[in-house]
């Protein structure tokens, strides 16, 4: 399915990224950089209607030749980036938005953890648990 | 693929608290609460730095309700008028922390930038008796800390006070940015 699912703060650092293949990781860490105008940009939108910005789901950033790059905001401005092939085409927007829905569900799940600091990096392994679900080929 | 998406079953999130369960005994509660209160006392020399420690408590609970919040409630939708985000404090929060709507929500007549939640006699002040010399102290800044954490989180800023007032009431400033955002808004 994806093949690199990152959790950016508020403040624009990682908090989390993870990619197969590993190897090729920094290539993710730029797309992944770059993808952070665009949510900027989509969420900053004045005089849209209110009812298309409360959405959190972003939709498609942008495709690159051999990848797309889809965005989630949180209401607390954390954002997901999840990059999948351009090749897998069986891949709906339904079946992204659910993969947003579980990273969501994830975070959140984490974030309760008493003992887990906002803005610290993530080293939960539940957490990483559902990552690497979503990682997986098929 | 899509049958894998399909077994997933609705995680336990994705539904609401069921009513009964999300009931803490009060007593405990007021337990943990005085030791709270104690615990700040011992660290502080002043009734204000007593209350700023225990709002900065109620950060931690803030920013943790706050995701869970919208996560169960909202169904992946943004708060992006001020006037919602009130009152899903006032309605939605308040109730998943104490069971029922805060008194009453008011906007200050002379100041736009400020809000007024009013609560006769919050949950957290029940068992608490203020001493005479320290008579300005309220024990539920510990709330305004929640409030704080979250509006902060949700990207309104604003600084939250408490006050004896017609019972407590929590002093909601916000930034000016946010009032001039919020006019830029346009909609219900």
């Amino acid at each position: 399915m994806a093949v690199c699912v990152a959790v950016i703060s508020k403040e624009n650092f990682p908090l989390f990224i993870k990619t197969i293949p590993t190897e090729n990781e920094l290539k993710f860490f730029y797309t992944v950089h770059t993808s952070l105008d665009v949510v900027e940009e989509k969420i900053s939108n004045v005089g849209k209607n209110v009812n298309d910005m409360r959405e959190l789901y972003l939709g498609l950033l942008y495709p690159t030749e051999d990848y797309k790059v889809y965005g989630y905001v949180t209401n607390t401005k954390v954002k997901f980036v999840i990059v999948v092939e351009s090749s897998n085409t069986n891949l709906r927007d339904n079946e992204i938005r659910g993969m947003f829905r579980r990273l969501h569900n994830a975070y959140v799940d984490m974030m309760c953890n008493p003992f887990y600091t906002p803005g610290e990096n993530i080293s939960s392994k539940p957490f990483e648990r559902i990552v690497d679900s979503m990682l997986v080929q098929d | 693929m899509a049958s894998i998406l399909q077994r997933q079953k609705s995680s336990i999130l994705d539904r609401p608290l069921s009513k009964g369960k999300a009931e803490v005994n009060l007593s405990t509660f007021a337990l943990l609460f005085s030791e709270m209160v104690q615990y700040c006392q011992s660290r502080v020399y002043t009734v204000p730095e007593l209350q700023n420690k225990l709002t900065e408590m109620g950060h931690h609970v803030g920013v943790r309700m706050l995701d869970i919040l919208f996560l169960r409630e909202r169904t992946f939708k943004r708060e992006v008028k001020l006037l919602n985000m009130l009152l899903f404090i006032k309605t939605n929060l308040w109730k998943t922390l104490f069971g029922k709507e805060a008194d009453k929500l008011e906007h200050a007549n002379d100041d736009e930038r400020t809000y007024y939640i009013i609560e006769k006699e919050p949950l957290l002040n029940k068992f608490i008796s203020v001493p005479k010399d320290k008579s300005s102290l309220n024990c539920a800044s510990f709330m305004a800390g929640i409030i704080e954490a979250v509006l902060n989180g949700c990207n309104f800023p604003a600084k939250v006070t408490t006050h004896w007032h017609k019972g407590t009431t929590f002093m909601i400033k916000f930034d000016e940015s946010v009032i001039a955002r919020d006019k830029t808004v346009d909609g219900r």
